[in-house]
This record gives C-alpha cells, sequence and structure tokens, in this order.
C-alpha cells in the first residue's frame, strides 16, 4: 500500500483519521495507540517481515536514549548508539556492497543470501541518530517507549520522510493528542495532497517511463534519446519525492502536524548551494548539522579548504546514505566537489550571471542524476559518452513501444511538468497560499480527477526513493 | 467559502464528475463488459493487450465459438470462419507464452470454446517477459475510466467517423499491408542468411516459465474439456534448412508438452512446402504476406474439419451406448 494507491486514500486514510479522532474523544491513551496501530499496520503493508527490524530499531533507541539519563559519560552512550544504528543499516543495506568489495579487493568468495530490502531504513535510522545526538545535547527530553514508537513509526514519513527531529514533531503529536478536528487544516491538507498525487502520478510516472526506456538501454542511446532520458529522470525524480512529501504533509495534516517541507524549487537555484538549500531540506539539515558541523567544529583550526575537506566528504557520506553503489558515491562526490567549486567562486566574488548559474547548475544536475539513475558506473559513462561524443544524432528505437497517442500526451505532460518546475508556483508557495474559494476549488478539482485517472490506468512505477 | 463548504464541495464535485465519467464509459461499453455482449460486433481500440485482455471476459465467451492465440506471426490469419466456427484471433504484437496463457485461461474459464488454437512460434519461447502490466484482474476497473480507455474511445471516435481506421477487423485480425513481391524475396533471403548463422538472433532458446506458461494453457484446454490444436507457422524453405537443426530439437522439445488428445501440427515439415516455398507468401523470415496467411488459413480449414470431424465421430462412439 503506497500513499498514491486507492486502498491508501480510500480505505488507510479516512479509517486511521477517523479512528484517531474518534479515540481521542475517550482518550489521550487510546488515540496514541491507535496512531501506533495504523503506523505499524501501514508499515507492515510494505515491509512485513521486516516488521520487527523496525521495531527492534524503537527499542534499542529507546534503552540507548534512556542511558543518557544517568550515564556520566553521555560520549559513550551516543557513540554506542550509533553503533548500533549504524550495524543495522550496515546489515540491511550494505552487506552485499561490502562483501562484493572486499571479495573484489582480496580475491575472497564470501557469500551472503540475497535478501529483500526493508523499507524506511535509512530514513528510521538517520532520524533516530538525530534523535540521540539532540538528547546527547540536552535539546529534547527522554521519550516514553509508546511516544519514541509514534515518533520513529508515523505513517506519512516512516517511508521515505520528510526526515524530521523529535523536537519539531513531538511538541506538534503532543498538541494534536488534546485537539479537535480542524476543517481548517483539514481542507489545506486535503489540497496539498491532491498536489502531491498529482505530481505522482501524472508527472512523475510520465517522465519515469521515458526515462526508464532510456535507461533501459544505456549502450545504444543516440545524443537526442541520451538527453531525453537523463532530463526525464531528473524531473521524475523531483516529481515522485517531492509528490511523495507533499502526500505524507498533507496526511500528517489531517491530524494538525505540520511537517517541514522538503522541497521549494529546486530546479531555479542558481547554484550548487541554493540547490541544496532547496532540494531534499531535511537531508541537507541532516548532513549540515550531524555531519558537516561536527567535522568543522573537530578542527583546531579551521581553514577555508579544511571546510571544504569536510564538505566533500559530508556530501560522499550523504551519497552513500542514498544507497549501496559506486554510483551513490559518486553522486555525493560529485556534488561535494560542486559545492566547494560554488563556494570558491562566491569566495572570489567572481559569481556568473544568473541566467548563467541556472543554466550551468542545470546541466551539472542533469549530469548528476545520470550517475545516479544507472545500473553502475560503466553504463553511466556509456549515458554521458552519448550526451557529450554522440555516434548518432537520433535513434527512436527505446522508445518505439510507446504508442503514438501516448507519446503526444506523455509529451505534452512533459513539457508542462518542465514550465511549471522552473517558473510555476512551488508546493511551499501553493499551500502559503491557499484560501478555499472558488479558484483553488476548480484547481482542485482538476488535479484529483487526472490523479484518479491515473491511478486507474496502471501505469504507476513504485517511488524512487522508495528503495534508498 | 468556509474550509468546511470547501471541502463538501470538493467531495462532491470529484463524486460527480466521475459519477459522469464512469456512467459514459458503462454507457459506450467499448470492451463488452457491462451489458449482454451477444450479437456486438466490437473492434480493437488503443493498446492491444489491454483490449484483448478485457475481450476474454464477456464479449469472446459470448460472441465466438473458437480462439486462435499467438504472436504477431499469426495476427494476420483470417481466422473468422475456419471450420464453420465462429474463431476469434487473440494474436498480440510481440505476444509471448505467458500472455497467450493469460488470454486463453481466462477465456477459458468463462465460456465454452469448441476448439483452442495455439500458433507457436519460437518467439514465443524464447521469453517469459510480458509487454505491459495490463492483461490483471485489476485492469477490469480501468474499462470504468483509465487513460488506456480515453485512448481506446479517442481511436473509435477516429474510426467512427472515417478519419483512422483501426488496424483491427471485429475477429481480432490485424490488417497487415503486403510488400511488394519483387522486394519480398530479397527481405526473406537476407532474413535467411541473418538468421541462419549461430550469432543470428533466431536462438531457439525456450524460457522455463514460457514453457510452464504453455503446460498450464494445454492443462487449463484439457480442464474445460476444449480440443486443443497447436502448430508452428511455416517459415521460408532456405529458412528452414538454414535452421534445420535447432529447429527439429525445438519441435520435439514443444510436443513433449502435449497430452495424446492434442494436435501439435508443424508447417515446417516437407509435405508444406507449398506453403515455403514461395516467397510471396512472406513479409520476411517470421511473418506471413497477407497471401500467405490466407493461405495458411485455408489449410488450417481443411486440417480442422478433419480433427473436429474425427472428434466428433469419437465422441458418438462413445455416446451410443449410453443411449
Amino acid at each position: 500500500m503506497q500513499l498514491n494507491s486507492f486502498p491508501y486514500i480510500f480505505l488507510f486514510l479516512p479509517i486511521s483519521i477517523a479512528g484517531f479522532f474518534l479515540a481521542q474523544r475517550i482518550s489521550v491513551s487510546l488515540a496514541k495507540g491507535w496512531l501506533l496501530l495504523s503506523a505499524l499496520v501501514f508499515y507492515a503493508t510494505q515491509s512485513p517481515k521486516y516488521l520487527p527490524l523496525l521495531l527492534g530499531s524503537i527499542l534499542l533507541n529507546f534503552f540507548v536514549s534512556r542511558a543518557f539519563r544517568n550515564a556520566p559519560d553521555s560520549r559513550r552512550v551516543l557513540l554506542t548508539g550509533i553503533i548500533g544504528n549504524l550495524v543495522i543499516l550496515c546489515v540491511f543495506k550494505y552487506a552485499h556492497f561490502l562483501v562484493d568489495n572486499c571479495n573484489l579487493l582480496l580475491g575472497t568468495h564470501f557469500h551472503i543470501p540475497a535478501m529483500s530490502f526493508p523499507a524506511g531504513v535509512s530514513f528510521f535510522t538517520i532520524q533516530q541518530i538525530m534523535y540521540l545526538v539532540d538528547r546527547s545535547e540536552g535539546l529534547v527530553d527522554h521519550l516514553n517507549l509508546f511516544d519514541h514508537a509514534i515518533f520513529v513509526a508515523f505513517f506519512p514519513y516512516v517511508l521515505m520522510g520528510p526526515i524530521v527531529r523529535a523536537g519539531q514533531v513531538m511538541p506538534q503529536l503532543a498538541k494534536s493528542f488534546a485537539a479537535r478536528w480542524n476543517t481548517e487544516n483539514a481542507s489545506r491538507a486535503v489540497f496539498i495532497f491532491l498536489i502531491g498525487l498529482f505530481k505522482k502520478v501524472v508527472l512523475a510516472d510520465t517522465f519515469g517511463r521515458w526515462a526508464n526506456l532510456g535507461f533501459g538501454y544505456p549502450d545504444r542511446l543516440a545524443f537526442l534519446d541520451a538527453w531525453l532520458a537523463a532530463i526525464a529522470f531528473a524531473f521524475q525524480l523531483y516529481f515522485d519525492f517531492s509528490g511523495y512529501c507533499d502526500m505524507a504533509v498533507g496526511s500528517a495534516l489531517l491530524i494538525n502536524v505540520q511537517l517541514p517541507q522538503n522541497f521549494d524549487a529546486p530546479f531555479r537555484a542558481q547554484g550548487i548551494i541554493e540547490f541544496w538549500r532547496r532540494w531534499h531540506i531535511t537531508l541537507t539539515d541532516f548532513i549540515t548539522t550531524y555531519l558537516y558541523t561536527p567535522m568543522v567544529r573537530s578542527f583546531r583550526k579551521l581553514t577555508f579548504w579544511k571546510a571544504m575537506m569536510a564538505t566533500l566528504l559530508a556530501m560522499t557520506i550523504a551519497g552513500l546514505w542514498h544507497g549501496a553503489a559506486w554510483t551513490y558515491v559518486v553522486f555525493g562526490l560529485l556534488h561535494g566537489a560542486a559545492l566547494v567549486l560554488n563556494n570558491y567562486v562566491r569566495r572570489r566574488k567572481k559569481v556568473p550571471s544568473p541566467l548563467v548559474s541556472r543554466i550551468a547548475t542545470g546541466l551539472f544536475l542533469i549530469f548528476a542524476f545520470v550517475v545516479f539513475r544507472a545500473p553502475d558506473l560503466a553504463r553511466a559513462g556509456s549515458i554521458l559518452h552519448s550526451m557529450v561524443l554522440p555516434a548518432r544524432l537520433f535513434d527512436p528505437s527505446p522508445y518505439d513501444v510507446i504508442d503514438s497517442t501516448d507519446r503526444i500526451v506523455g509529451a505534452a505532460w512533459m513539457l508542462f511538468g518542465v514550465v511549471i518546475s522552473v517558473a510555476g508556483p512551488s508546493s511551499t508557495d501553493l499551500q502559503t497560499r491557499f484560501t478555499p474559494n472558488r479558484r483553488m476549488l476548480a484547481f482542485a478539482t482538476v488535479t484529483a480527477l487526472f490523479a484518479i485517472l491515473y491511478m486507474n490506468s496502471m501505469v504507476s512505477l513504485g517511488f524512487v526513493y522508495r528503495d534508498f | 467559502m468556509t474550509s468546511r463548504g470547501f471541502l463538501w464541495r470538493l467531495l462532491a464535485a470529484i463524486a460527480l464528475l466521475v459519477g459522469v465519467a464512469v456512467g459514459l464509459n458503462v454507457w459506450m461499453d467499448l470492451y463488452g463488459l457491462f451489458r449482454n455482449a451477444a450479437g456486438r460486433s466490437l473492434k480493437v481500440y488503443g493498446e492491444e493487450r489491454n483490449c484483448k485482455y478485457l475481450f476474454t471476459y464477456r464479449y469472446l465467451p459470448e460472441n465466438f465459438d473458437a480462439l486462435m492465440l499467438g504472436s504477431s506471426v499469426s495476427e494476420n490469419i483470417p481466422v473468422d470462419r475456419l471450420a464453420g466456427l465462429r474463431t476469434y484471433n487473440l494474436s498480440l504484437s510481440g505476444g509471448v507464452m505467458t500472455e497467450a496463457a493469460k488470454l486463453g485461461t481466462n477465456a477459458l474459464q468463462r465460456g465454452h470454446f469448441k476448439v483452442l488454437l495455439l500458433s507457436l512460434h519460437r518467439y514465443m519461447l524464447e521469453s517469459a517477459e510480458e509487454k505491459t502490466n495490463f492483461m490483471v484482474p485489476e485492469r477490469y476497473w480501468g474499462a470504468f475510466g483509465s487513460m488506456q480507455l480515453y485512448t481506446a474511445s479517442f481511436a473509435y471516435l477516429l474510426d467512427r467517423a472515417g478519419i483512422r481506421r483501426s488496424p483491427f477487423d471485429e475477429y481480432g485480425v490485424q490488417l497487415y499491408g503486403l510488400a511488394t513481391p519483387t522486394t519480398q524475396s530479397e527481405i526473406v533471403r537476407d532474413a535467411a542468411a541473418f538468421h541462419s548463422g549461430q550469432s543470428g538472433r533466431w536462438s531457439f532458446k525456450i524460457n522455463p516459465r514460457a514453457y510452464h506458461a504453455l503446460e498450464e494453457l494445454i492443462h487449463a484446454a484439457h480442464e474445460h474439456n476444449v480440443p486443443f490444436v497447436a502448430f508452428t507457422p511455416p517459415m521460408p524453405t532456405i529458412l528452414q534448412e538454414a535452421t534445420a537443426k535447432r529447429l527439429a530439437d525445438f519441435d520435439s522439445a514443444v510436443a513433449a508438452a502435449f497430452g495424446p488428445q492434442d494436435v501439435f501440427i508443424e508447417f515446417n515439415r516437407p509435405e508444406y512446402r507449398f506453403l515455403s516455398d514461395d516467397f510471396a507468401n512472406f513479409r520476411e523470415g517470421a511473418h506471413l504476406s497477407d497471401p500467405g496467411a490466407r493461405k495458411l488459413a485455408g489449410e488450417l480449414d481443411t486440417l480442422l474439419r478433419g480433427i473436429l470431424a474425427r472428434r466428433g465421430a469419437a465422441a458418438a462412439e462413445l455416446a451410443a451406448p449410453a443411449r
């Protein structure tokens, strides 16, 4: 059950929200219990066999957090907690990557059985690392087991974020347990949810279909096909993930919890520094606060180049966080290098014009996303080669399977997607501007109709970030 | 407008517009699902797999006596009146065995057919990968309103207005154009030269999942007591000769899937040279030209009449003592 599925929208969400407000009338504990039950049921529909892993991770971090109470050396407790979380990540996400590279490097023949990927493991693990760090610094209070479990497993964000801090969300949840159904929030929630749904099922999946066809033939792409595939993937990723985040924000707002926005028109960025302030904002917050800042603080004397080294390292780790493959490491490295360059240019005060900055940023992003999407570095190289040093200009073969009507409809949606992401209002703008009036009603109705139509067309692809 | 008013109006507007759209789609009923389909004449519009799959629910069981499954190689065989039976051609462009088995079993579960034909080109067993995710029960809901339905509706309207005809007739037969005979022989020779070498694309490999799908289809036919007739479509003689060993191995591997009651016709045997010798019967190495498809249909008609007559006689013999 995904956020863009009929069972979630017409069954799970209404039942869990209605149940929450009904339970709340009886007691706060019952409402908490209902919310936790909903969260666990939701997780179980995604990754049933890894429900014990989620519960185990919650228990581990709960006990580590409790250990801060009486521990004379909070650093040791924190280190234990971080190592515990990293072990979970290594076992369930990076084991194959580590063993394969070990075998390659040392000529060994270690083998570990294939296993499926636990949904949301990267997200709920770093969210709890952030919680432990905040606990060690006394920024948040210890949560009881019930609250801790709700904080981690809350269904709108457990699978793919936004990555939230306990200090951000727990006070809101505490208020929410006492607050009544708020129609103003609900209408805003439905509105933002519909925008997210439209982004995912209409735009992201349309771009995704074209991207998948192109990336399915990385060695055979001609110049224009390679560019089409690369651009299609960049926009697929944006609409896919920002669509998910809008749906998550909308779902949480129904019970009066405002989650942070994760995207703010990133394709309008005039540099990589600005891009990361607009793209996956909650991850940027994690990288800056929990990776980069501690590294910088550890230097006795901070220089520009030391700070840049920390940037490069933090971005490489962020790249690896996305997935267990060298493509993600290189993706992180590329972004780290671009951030260094961007900082250097700013320092020298030789900033190019906004138009040039925007074009250069856009081109860099398209190239970097090719590395991100390609199955391996060799095939990423093939596509990049076709984009830069093409053997042929155009070869329609990868896109032959798309019906002619679908091509026209798809091209129209893609053009629309490119225009609104570059020049149109962002979800944040739309959410801020939202007032219940006829114009918004018409907009929401049309958005909903297209979304329902596409949902019933079985062309939906899985969320890209679900595998991270 | 209050927030409460906004929410109610939004829900009402969505419900109303979805209701109207669904009502219109049910009334048009392009796939013959929502009312009595007997006597209706429907064509394939839009996405072929989606359409033919949905036809297997009601339209085919209520209107046809026999079905033919296969790939694009058999898609232009005019099957409409094979052995006097109303026959529908369920062949798919690029169709593989897993897809054919889905169509066949779905139709067999819902109707009483007198014969099930399978055109078994080696391509169908080479891979088990389906070209779309459209052939699943959830597609039934798509008939109430989906992109595939609106693409089909658009194609239907163009067809009705005479602007763009459907490439299929009402028997599911794909109406290919015929290449000119002069270049045809060259195309066929080129194809033969290409496929004859070990590096040629025709591997004759059999995918285990595809083979399992064939077995399941045969089992479904037996379960529903429907005579099962399979045939390997003819290839140009020069191509047969170039791939003789691999072709023989393929045919014998496939034949092992059939039971004693099934019929398997190999149109690449010497007695069918009258089909395979003539370049004009082929579009290239695999697909039949329209005259070739017509000749094969004629041959199938004769064979099928004989098969059904023998079965009829055997059934009568079995039934006689009971009377």
